[in-house]
């Protein structure tokens, strides 16, 4: 029989945003060239949260693992590249490739633990996994206790002698890393796996009753997230040359903040985080005067989200024009009759 | 023929609560075996005990000459045990079409590119078609029960569970329904099919259960067990004289 089907992904609205995506990007690896060094720490900044952000997106919005307990994989990659590039003398750059790997790897018996919990027991739970590496971490001499650890010179310099030449290495590094994860979560989503973990985050119920195996599903996601988160959590102590258990396992600061992002863009959404960075770090800049205020905006800001706009900023746009600019989705269309 | 199922005397409680009693009951293949019993009866309960969506105190449950008790329902649909929700559970911002693909991958064990034909096709039977690329949030309850129905054909099943897919038709509907499932059952695939609506039921099945605390109370050739007189007491309120 003649096929008389055939599935489309692509539409116009996401082909011109792969052009833009495009763009931007091309002008964004060009920056050291037109940029300052103060505009580009901040590129660099809202890369890794970028990234951060759709890795709890993936976690939970899709796997629907709300852990509040992945400033763990920061700290242990952060870690990992101070104690392996200190101790071993591993290239700072091969350090985060290893960080991530450690953490994935420690991921696995983190699982099987807070696996056995379920909804807030869960998020309790990873939560309770995080203190414990900190004060675990905090008791290593070799790892500077608990004061803190810091690179020396000659680890730093072996990215590059010239100060300059390095920031530009360390500001390319962010956008590589922020571009991976999120090319990575998107070739994830469009594949059948991405069908799986859409089908898990709208009915966990019906997806085991299709064939899908959630346990194993979840698993998987949960240690990706994991070593991605990893390798982040490397990158970013790399560049900040110094880290301690508090800044190393700050829930603030690794997964507060990340939550925020992914719930006022848009949970469960590609471009949710997106815009939540965004409107993340306006309001940073506009509130950095005004001291304890920006706190309270913050706050402000994702109660109104939550309580009127569920599914976030990028709801409201995609449920107003139906749009999609990651095309995720696939549709069916009828083939004409010869 | 057969035996394609076999609950082999399933106990399962809920505290005082006894939803199903030593429930034994054989599905040979290519039956269509229909289920009735007045609410709370223990059908959806037998249902969830045969996907494995609910574990079982005690007994056996046996499919294709295997024992599944201690399976997960993922692994039953794989081997073929296809169901629908009596209340229907899309997966919501997915297109039709997607939900479909999700139980012809998954549960059907397909590549993606080869099941897209055979989705449309289910599509098309069950009267979905027009509707494959909308969100199914966007379905009205009736297109979601059929969706129900659909996502469970996209597996290709061999033993289909059908819990409640007629409630809240209309009479030229349900004739529809009734056709859709008469022409499912010829293609070989064996049914078992929980309904209140007992016509639609006697003009596909050929042996007719009926359940009541969570026990098998009667059983046999639909007509002859509908005229029973503790059937007629405890499924339609008529006290036996």
């Amino acid at each position: 029989m003649n096929t008389r089907f055939a599935v489309e992904r692509s539409t116009h609205a996401s082909k011109v945003f792969a052009a833009s995506i495009a763009i931007v990007v091309a002008a964004l690896i060009a920056m050291p060239w037109w940029g300052d060094p103060g505009t580009m720490h901040l590129v660099a900044e809202m890369a890794y949260f970028l990234a951060l952000a759709q890795l709890w997106n993936l976690l939970a919005g899709y796997a629907g693992l709300v852990s509040v307990g992945q400033q763990a994989f920061v700290g242990l990659g952060g870690y990992t590249l101070f104690a392996i590039t200190d101790w071993y003398g591993v290239h700072p750059l091969a350090a985060i490739v290893v960080a991530g790997l450690v953490a994935g790897l420690i991921s696995i018996p983190v699982a099987f633990t807070v696996f056995r919990l379920r909804g807030a027991y869960f998020a309790v739970g990873t939560w309770v996994v995080a203190e414990i590496f900190q004060l675990f971490i905090a008791q290593v001499p070799r790892l500077g206790g608990g004061s803190g650890y810091s690179l020396t010179p000659a680890i730093v310099q072996s990215i590059s002698m010239d100060r300059e030449i390095r920031d530009v290495i360390v500001y390319w590094l962010a956008l590589l890393l922020v571009v991976a994860v999120i090319g990575a979560i998107y070739m994830l989503l469009r594949s059948r796996y991405g069908l799986a973990l859409t089908a898990i985050r709208d009915s966990e119920l019906a997806s085991g009753s299709l064939g899908v195996d959630t346990y194993r599903t979840k698993l998987l996601v949960y240690m990706i997230t994991a070593l991605c988160t990893g390798a982040i959590g490397a990158f970013i102590f790399l560049q900040k040359l110094r880290i301690s258990p508090e800044a190393g396992f700050s829930i603030n600061d690794w997964t507060v903040v990340v939550i925020f992002m992914v719930v006022i863009g848009g949970i469960g959404t590609l471009e949710g985080p997106i815009i939540g960075m965004f409107v993340y770090f306006i309001l940073r800049e506009l509130l950095a005067d005004y001291g304890s205020w920006y706190l309270i905006v913050l706050g402000v800001v994702a109660v109104l989200v939550m309580l009127k706009a569920r599914e976030g900023l990028w709801g409201l746009i995609a449920r107003r024009f139906n749009v999609q600019l990651f095309p995720v989705r696939r549709h069916l269309v009828r083939k004409d009759a010869p | 023929m057969a035996a394609l199922l076999e609950l082999d005397r399933v106990t399962k409680a809920y505290g005082a609560l006894t939803v199903a009693h030593n429930l034994s009951l054989t599905v040979s293949e290519g039956e269509a075996l229909a289920v009735i019993g007045p609410n709370g009866a223990g059908k959806s309960t037998m249902f969830n005990l045969i996907t494995g969506d609910v574990a079982p105190d005690a007994g056996r449950v046996r499919f294709a000459g295997a024992d599944i008790t201690g399976k997960p329902p993922h692994a039953r649909s794989r081997m073929g045990i296809g169901r629908s929700y009596q209340i229907p559970q899309p997966f919501a911002e997915m297109t039709v079409f997607e939900n479909l693909l999700v139980g012809a991958i998954y549960g059907g064990g397909r590549g993606e590119r080869e099941s897209y034909e055979h989705c449309a096709q289910v599509l098309e039977l069950t009267g979905l078609i027009e509707r494959a690329n909308v969100a199914a949030r966007s379905l009205t309850l009736l297109q979601r029960k059929r969706l129900e129905l659909a996502r469970a054909l996209a597996m290709r099943p061999r033993l289909l569970l059908l819990d409640e897919i007629g409630g809240g038709l209309t009479e030229h509907e349900c004739l529809a329904l009734v056709e859709t499932i008469r022409a499912i059952h010829a293609q070989g695939t064996t049914i078992v099919w929980i309904e209140h609506i007992v016509h639609a039921l006697l003009s596909v099945a050929s042996r007719l259960i009926v359940l009541n605390f969570g026990e098998v109370v009667a059983q046999g050739e639909p007509r002859a067990v509908m005229a029973l007189p503790r059937v007629q007491e405890i499924y339609i309120g008529i006290p036996a004289t």
